[in-house]
């Protein structure tokens, strides 16, 4: 047999059974039914706008997995100085009456961010300033600069929950980025700027099937400088290759995205049960430039299914589509820290990106360290990752599909969270790459 | 007709005098019903825990924080000088959502109830063991028994919050597939000052104590 049918057939089985093993350590409790939810230590927040950050009410059935994640969703608003979610018997058996208590802030929220994302890199955020819940509204207005190596970007945003009364939340965000966009030709690493900027405003909300859907509608200018350069040499620029070129000329795009959402990982820790899924559509519509109207579709899907003795295995699939007409800076890139790991960031598409991505990752992920799981210290991982980005008339190929495994440990540390380090082999070179990244691979 | 009046206001304001301050005082986490038995390598000590679950205690327990009885029991002389000394502690929780209430006692043993009333039963006939060294007590002197009680509810401290909120980073993601892959994290500027800021907070806890009256260790053997 061939290695990459093996590869293949290696994964769907590997795949297969994560789909269909035991529920294992999964958290399959039903819960117990909301008598009533009650709100304690708010003199300036409204109820309704606490009540609108949790995903459930009264008559609804929660488990601890719920709270728990209800206890994110109400720290993460980051309103509150303190806030405990807590249960205590309802006047039924059976019942639970559910409190939260919280102490609000009163001075304006500030803080410090750090990462790394797979277009831009290493970033980070010195100082975010935000003012809000005016009126006890739980609206906010904030602002972020971010600064990386390979982005400079500014963000205001304005939230609004609770549009007209309803349970829906607007939120308008104005943006405006640098980006260095990586390019390869002739197996030489060449940089190009590209500036966007634009308004976009998103409705979300956190009940019924708004829980899974986002809208968001964005109207955006688009540039990419007429020129790169080698790393290190910005002083010596190169002329753009035709396919680049057309790019060059600024673009006004409208932008109407649909996103479907699941999140139902027991923990983001170290998730041993539990899907991630998304489904991001596209359209765009050019205003002015030299493009015509596009599309764009994404699926990402994530499982994560606990085997034994907190091993778990973590399975995940990505397929993306966009017409070619679509700006290079639109497109699919493969290879580095989050999709290919034996092989160099961006380094496995076709020049100018592609229009077609198909990716996916195995990894057998184990804790290393047994203290606070699931936030231990210390865990490894084994991962086996495959892809292909192509453009037409190339088609999706078992022989084109890249391939690459390793092993790799996630290390805990104070307020960073968890550094990502993975040694990878490209298949069948199995020469050595090293990346070193933030947080789970996904 | 004012006379009767007079009466029953009168009577009316001395049951609030007589039954009030009682009822103050019921409140109170006590210790009594002590009870000494003796064995040539032990003492056994039993006593009761009288409202043990006062309102904070038992509101924090029925919403899943842990309780933490702590017992110390002494052997004393005349001049309160510990003789011997153990200390016992149980760990009460309870179960949201199997609505079941258990204790962790020493020497790894556990209990569980359905009911609340069956826990607090328990702490009405609690049972300890003093074991005996003979060869450093004297037979003629006079002992007591000293029981110190405190039961506290396992809420975080500000330094293990500090701790907490260290190792627990705020760690983000991107949200939906049309966005780049994008992990990091976040420090709350404000959470930093507040916990330097902010005074030390003194956890929910009650305290109590029981002292035998003396006995000679003879006596308490041959009983």
């Amino acid at each position: 047999m061939k290695p990459f049918r093996f590869n293949i057939l290696l994964f769907l089985v590997i795949f297969l059974s994560g789909l269909f093993a035991a529920p294992g350590e999964q958290n399959t409790s039903p819960g117990l039914p909301v008598e009533s939810i009650e709100i304690i230590g708010n003199t300036k927040t409204r109820k309704e706008v606490i009540l609108n950050l949790l995903d459930f009410r009264p008559g609804e059935r929660i488990n601890q997995q719920t709270l728990n994640r209800n206890l994110e969703r109400l720290k993460d608003s980051n309103f509150f100085k303190k806030v405990s979610l807590y249960t205590q018997p309802g006047s039924q058996a059976g019942q639970i009456r559910v409190f939260v208590e919280v102490q609000e802030r009163r001075w304006p929220y500030l803080q410090f961010r750090g990462g790394y994302n797979e277009l831009d890199g290493w970033f980070i955020s010195p100082l975010g300033i935000r003012l809000d819940n005016f009126f006890g509204r739980g609206n906010y207005l904030g602002g972020e600069l971010f600064i990386g190596d390979r982005v400079t970007g500014i963000d205001l945003s304005y939230l609004r929950p609770r549009i007209f009364g309803s349970d829906l939340n607007l939120r308008i965000l104005l943006f405006t980025r640098q980006r260095q966009f990586v390019h390869y030709l002739e197996e030489q690493k060449y940089l190009q700027y590209v500036n966007l900027g634009g308004l976009s405003v998103r409705i979300t909300g956190n009940h019924g099937i708004m829980k899974y859907l986002w809208f968001e509608l964005i109207s955006e200018n688009g540039q990419a400088e007429d020129y790169m350069w080698k790393p290190g040499q910005e002083d010596q620029p190169f002329p753009l290759p035709p396919l680049l070129s057309p790019f060059t000329e600024k673009l006004k795009i409208n932008r109407f995205i649909l996103s479907l959402n699941k999140d139902s990982r027991n923990n983001r820790s170290y998730p041993t049960s539990g899907w991630w899924g998304s489904l991001s559509l596209n359209q765009v519509s050019r205003q002015l430039g030299a493009y015509t109207d596009y599309k764009k579709v994404i699926l990402d899907i994530r499982r994560y299914q606990g085997i034994m003795n907190e091993w778990v295995l973590a399975l995940r699939l990505k397929g993306g589509w966009i017409d070619e007409a679509a700006p290079f800076y639109e497109k699919f890139y493969l290879g580095g820290p989050n999709s290919l790991r034996g092989y160099a960031d961006r380094s496995l598409n076709p020049f100018g990106y592609a229009s077609r991505l198909f990716q996916g990752s195995v990894e057998f992920r184990f804790p290393v360290t047994r203290k606070r799981f699931p936030r231990q210290i210390l865990s490894g991982v084994f991962f086996y990752d495959f892809g292909q980005a192509w453009n037409p008339p190339a088609v999706l190929q078992a022989k084109e599909i890249h391939t690459s495994v390793g092993f790799g440990f996630r290390l805990r540390l104070p307020f960073v969270g968890i550094v990502r380090l993975d040694f990878a082999y490209p298949i069948p070179e199995y020469t050595f790459k090293f990346h070193l990244s933030l947080g789970h691979t996904f | 007709m004012k006379r009767k009046l007079l009466h029953n206001l009168l009577a009316f304001a001395l049951c609030l005098i007589v039954i009030l301050p009682s009822g103050t005082i019921a409140r109170d986490f006590t210790l009594s019903d002590l009870h000494l038995s003796g064995s040539p390598d032990e003492i056994t000590v039993r006593f009761a825990c009288r409202n043990l679950f006062l309102p904070p205690i038992k509101k924090s327990l029925l919403a899943g924080l842990p309780v933490l009885a702590e017992f110390n029991l002494q052997l004393i002389d005349l001049k309160n000088q510990p003789v011997l000394e153990r200390r016992f502690t149980v760990k009460i929780h309870y179960d949201v959502w199997e609505e079941l209430f258990s204790l962790q006692l020493p020497e790894d043993r556990t209990a569980t109830w359905k009911d609340f009333s069956r826990l607090d039963q328990w702490f009405r006939a609690v049972q300890f063991s003093l074991p005996l060294n003979r060869t450093d007590l004297s037979e003629k002197a006079f002992y007591r028994v000293r029981i110190s009680a405190r039961v506290v509810v396992l809420t975080r401290q500000q330094k293990e919050e500090l701790k907490w909120w260290m190792q627990n980073s705020e760690t983000t993601e991107e949200e939906t597939a049309a966005q780049e892959r994008s992990t990091g994290f976040r420090l709350n500027l404000n959470r930093i000052i507040q916990l330097f800021l902010e005074k030390e907070k003194k956890p929910v806890e009650s305290v109590s104590q029981l002292v035998s009256p003396p006995f000679k260790m003879d006596e308490l053997l041959s009983q």
